[in-house]
């Protein structure tokens, strides 16, 4: 009889993995699971390197996903490098730069989205009237209040983050005493009519589980052992060293294309967080890029798996996909893995529902990041290089061709459910990269010219001065991290 | 860049129905100051159906983005508040519950209130938790608080009110915005010999009218979007099988209920929708369980009041238009698509048809990729609608007659199959973002009528019990407290001045 067919309630679970996903699902599971579940951390080996992959930029969202967990943000920075970030500058990107900053809707004015009123009036730059950008610019952070009046109001943040320091931030916030920790090394996964029966550890030791969550990384050994297979796009290869800060950071992670890839900057609490992204396989590349002693390093197949869950096993972040650390969207997904566990963590060992509801939301979720990544290759001034050619050559699914097609026709945003990144997310990456709207919507003709330039001129001018008052970020982070350090003693 | 090359300059609108004089007030609105002009075609002689006298609470955006205001909207169209929709015998015979516009409970740690409700062990009625539903409940009514830190922040309302008297109220809104109102009635549709758009139309007068863009209103007949395009009708009998209606308005006696009411019968189901000075009846019904002078006569024989007209006859075909918007013609309300009233969803599709087109408003070019977008959005809009539809009939432990059992054998889309067997194993929602029922409204179903999951999300077990049952109490006499102190529905229109000078309506003889 198969295993996952009883109406047995779930009573062990195993993770697997030593990197961030492991250590974000043990304690995400260990701070919301009831204690009557037993929970077993496998600690094997290996893929910690590859965190690297997750890139520096933690989503908006973040925020609540910790908060659901019950760790708070003075936690958060008090407990890791995480700093504030207002986004990502990229330069030197298919000719273009600008901030893909993070940005709470903009005004919609007579029923009409704002950026038409930009067209109507020829004004082909977005960034003046983004408060979270000008504020990158000017390298100022402060929290946006809730007072919509107030011009930050619309700025959003999340944060820089360190992904191998950041793993062991969530790993210290597991309660004590709730995870049994087994370390070793897999000898031999045991698997029965799809299902996972035991794990085999080399020291002789056998883990059963009714429900195993792979968070081993790149590897997959949990979910390779069922059969299913890694659809790979293409390799790419990292390396993450640091640097001391100069004292002059600015508030968004700093990114660069390179005929062989890219380099990011991203400043951090104590030093600044180099991330080189090129393509293992580029001709002379190793005489390119010198990977400096002690960095971490780590090459990897980008693309995923067709499903996340089979059977009794469940795969998170970089088990079930990986994805190239050009905007937040590793991480973006790795919540999302993480909530959509939690969310459907099954109650008996008859798993078929939950398991089918999350497949479905995996491939919504990984189908529509991959939509916003792919759009950032889609343009004319790339490098006729071999990572360039290998971006560019991926698919273009009919959804993003829409999404394209209807901006530059006009203007339209064209959305699917729950998408990962948000309308906002677009519109500045569609400006930043040089798209704009053939038309603009007629309703905009209503209004006045001259009250519209007035009013555009006029939002400029407040965000400038809102901006010019705010503090800077490295000020503002010290004085904040400050007055935690009061609260505490 | 910012010319608008060929751009719309004359709409016609076919229809003056609900449909009709909703789009022309939104447009005429909207593109107030636009060189365009609007042309609205009724006739006279054609009666409307006046779709759905209860709405949703979208209703409010659409009045507010028309800067209408709410106490004189009230008072021309007879309109009462409506907190939501009692279900009666859905589940069983004898069942009821409200499906209210609003959440239960709040949210903790992120996780909805109803799993706690669930591990509680479902002693109190998830109800009590639900500020809407216990007002509706009192038959009171108040605005909701616009502080989202109150308990009375927590409801959302809709109106119910007398569609043709709304359809009057905006053809004065819109022949105000200067939209041109041509009596009469549509002989001929001629067709552009090279594009195949509608190019004119001639009029039972002699008069042609000419647009760029049309708008069907016309109803079930689709003069130009089917009659004249041919563009095809997806039938979705097999999934809503009733295909008849009977109407008929009684005398208001009793309290003015603050919410729609929907009642199960053998072969269909019974409306009844209070509004200031009278009640509007309807038994919505498939023939193939019940002949048509049977379900008069059940709908007769449970009117609460006095008749005040003779029963009028509705037949329908449940399904939609294989395109909402073919070449230039967009078709709006029953002309595009047609869906049982069960839960207020005419005056919605219209209001999202109408939203849509003016998001997406084309030039002469009509592009295709405007069309198929336009489509696509409203597809996903009315199949969401029609799975929600369906499973109140299938959601449900009756066996009692042959339509019930029709739905039991049925074999369910997968979607909504697969969103009842997440519900039913653990209280998981299969959620979505676009689409008018919200989980909210899901919960209130599938609870409604008697799907009570078998488990609960895990995480509601981690919390110490006495502490969520404290909380929940607490709740609990928040709302109670607060829904003591809320007036009585009629009241309370009296006292925000949207009362009716009509009076109630009294039978003859």
């Amino acid at each position: 009889m198969a295993l996952h067919k009883s109406d047995d309630n779930v009573k062990k679970i195993v993770v697997c993995g030593n990197g961030l996903a492991a250590q974000m699902t043990v304690c995400a599971l260990a701070r919301q699971l009831p204690d009557q579940i037993q929970l077993t951390w496998l600690r094997i080996a290996g893929s910690e390197q590859s965190d690297i992959f997750y890139g520096n930029t933690a989503p908006p969202a973040t925020y609540e996903f910790n908060l659901n967990l019950g760790i708070s943000e003075p936690e958060l920075l008090s407990g890791s490098e995480a700093s504030f970030s207002f986004g990502t500058r990229y330069q030197n990107w298919g000719g273009a730069a600008w901030t893909q900053c993070f940005q709470q809707p903009l005004p919609i004015i007579d029923g009409v989205l704002f950026h038409h009123y930009l067209s109507q009036q020829n004004i082909f730059e977005l960034e003046p009237f983004l408060v979270s950008a000008v504020a990158a610019q000017k390298g100022a952070f402060a929290h946006p209040p809730e007072d919509r009046r107030h011009a930050l109001s619309r700025a959003e943040y999340g944060y820089h983050i360190d992904p191998l320091d950041w793993g062991r931030f969530f790993e210290r916030m597991v309660p004590r005493d709730r995870v049994d920790i087994a370390a070793g090394e897999i000898a031999d996964i045991v698997v029965h009519d799809g299902d996972i029966e035991t794990v085999r550890l080399s020291d002789g030791r056998e883990l059963v589980a009714d429900l195993y969550v792979d968070g081993s990384g790149a590897g997959a050994v949990f979910l390779s052992s069922l059969g299913v297979v890694f659809k790979a796009e293409r390799r790419l290869a990292a390396h993450m060293q640091y640097r001391p800060l100069s004292g002059a950071e600015g508030v968004v992670r700093t990114l660069t294309g390179c005929d062989f890839g890219w380099v990011s900057d991203t400043p951090l609490q104590s030093h600044v967080a180099t991330l080189t992204v090129f393509d293992p396989q580029m001709p002379g590349q190793a005489a390119l890029i010198a990977v400096p002693e002690g960095a971490a390093v780590a090459e990897v197949p980008i693309g995923r798996h067709p499903i996340a869950w089979a059977g009794n096993c469940v795969a998170i972040g970089q088990a079930a996909g990986v994805v190239e650390p050009l905007t937040a969207a590793p991480v973006v997904l790795l919540i999302r893995d993480v909530d959509r566990l939690l969310s459907l963590l099954p109650n008996t060992r008859d798993m078929r529902v939950e398991s089918r509801e999350f497949n479905r939301q995996y491939d919504e979720d990984y189908r529509n990041a991959g939509l916003f990544h792919r759009a950032f290759y889609e343009g004319h001034a790339f490098p006729d290089t071999s990572y360039w050619r290998a971006a560019r050559a991926q698919p273009i699914d009919e959804r993003l061709s829409a999404k394209l097609a209807q901006f530059e026709s006009r203007g339209l945003h064209v959305a699917y459910d729950l998408e990962p990144f948000t309308q906002e997310d677009w519109l500045i990456l569609s400006y930043g990269m040089g798209r704009r709207p053939g038309r603009y919507d007629r309703i905009a003709d209503r209004a006045d010219r001259d009250r519209v330039r007035q009013f555009l001129s006029g939002m400029r001018q407040d965000i400038e001065r809102c901006v010019s008052a705010m503090p800077n970020h490295t000020d503002y982070m010290q004085n904040f991290m400050r007055y935690l350090r009061q609260q505490e003693t | 860049m910012t010319a608008h090359p060929g751009t719309i300059e004359k709409i016609c609108i076919v229809g003056g129905g609900t449909a009709g004089w909703m789009t022309a007030a939104a447009l005429s609105h909207k593109l107030r100051g636009l060189p365009v002009a609007i042309t609205l075609i009724e006739s006279d002689e054609i009666g409307t159906v006046g779709v759905g006298e209860a709405t949703l609470p979208a209703i409010r955006s659409f009045n507010s983005a028309l800067q209408i205001d709410e106490a004189a909207f009230m008072r021309a169209t007879e309109a009462t508040f409506k907190l939501g929709i009692e279900f009666r015998n859905w589940g069983r015979i004898g069942d009821r519950y409200i499906h209210p516009f609003g959440d239960y409970g709040q949210k903790i740690d992120g996780l909805p209130f109803y799993h706690y409700w669930h591990r509680l062990g479902q002693g109190e009625r998830l109800d009590e938790y639900c500020y809407g539903i216990m007002l509706a409940e009192q038959g009171k009514f108040r605005h909701p608080s616009t502080n989202e830190g109150d308990i009375e922040s927590t409801f959302g309302y809709a109106y119910q009110f007398d569609a043709t008297r709304y359809a009057a109220f905006l053809r004065q809104f819109s022949e105000a915005e200067g939209v041109r109102r041509v009596q009469g009635k549509v002989v001929e549709t001629s067709l552009d010999s090279v594009t195949g758009h509608v190019s004119h139309l001639k009029m039972d007068d002699g008069r042609d009218i000419e647009a760029d863009l049309f708008v069907d209103c016309s109803g079930f007949r689709g003069i130009l979007i089917e009659q004249a395009l041919h563009t095809g009708y997806d039938n979705w009998s097999q999934w809503l099988p009733c295909n008849r209606a009977i109407a008929v308005p009684c005398e208001s006696r009793g309290p003015l209920t603050p919410f729609t009411r929907a009642t199960a019968l053998e072969a269909g189901w019974q409306w009844r929708i209070p509004l200031q000075h009278r009640t509007g009846n309807g038994h919505v019904y498939c023939s193939d369980f019940i002949t048509d002078d049977e379900a008069a006569t059940r709908l007769l024989n449970n009117l609460d009041a006095p008749a005040l007209a003779a029963p009028r006859q509705l037949y329908f075909t449940t399904g939609r238009r294989r395109q909402f918007w073919n070449k230039n013609v967009v078709a709006i309300g029953l002309a595009a698509g047609f869906l049982e009233p069960l839960e207020s969803t005419s005056i919605h599709l219209i209001q999202e048809g109408i939203t849509e087109l003016l998001q997406i408003f084309p030039d002469k070019q009509f592009l295709a990729s405007d069309i198929e977008e336009y489509n696509r959005r409203m597809s996903l809009n009315i199949e969401r609608v029609r799975d929600f539809l369906l499973l109140h009939y299938v959601a449900t432990q009756r066996d009692d007659s042959e339509m019930w059992r029709y739905f039991r054998n049925m074999t369910l889309p997968d979607s909504l199959q697969e969103k009842i067997d997440a519900w039913l194993t653990r209280g998981h929602l299969v959620r979505y973002e676009f689409g008018v029922f919200l989980p909210p409204s899901w919960v209130a179903v599938l609870l409604g009528q008697n799907l009570i999951p078998r488990r609960h999300d895990l995480r509601a077990d981690k919390a110490m019990r006495d502490k969520i049952a404290e909380g929940a109490d607490a709740l609990r006499g928040r709302i109670r407290s607060s829904v003591e102190r809320a007036s009585g529905q009629a009241e309370y229109i009296k006292q925000v001045r949207a009362a009716s000078d009509t009076g109630p309506l009294m039978a003859k003889g």
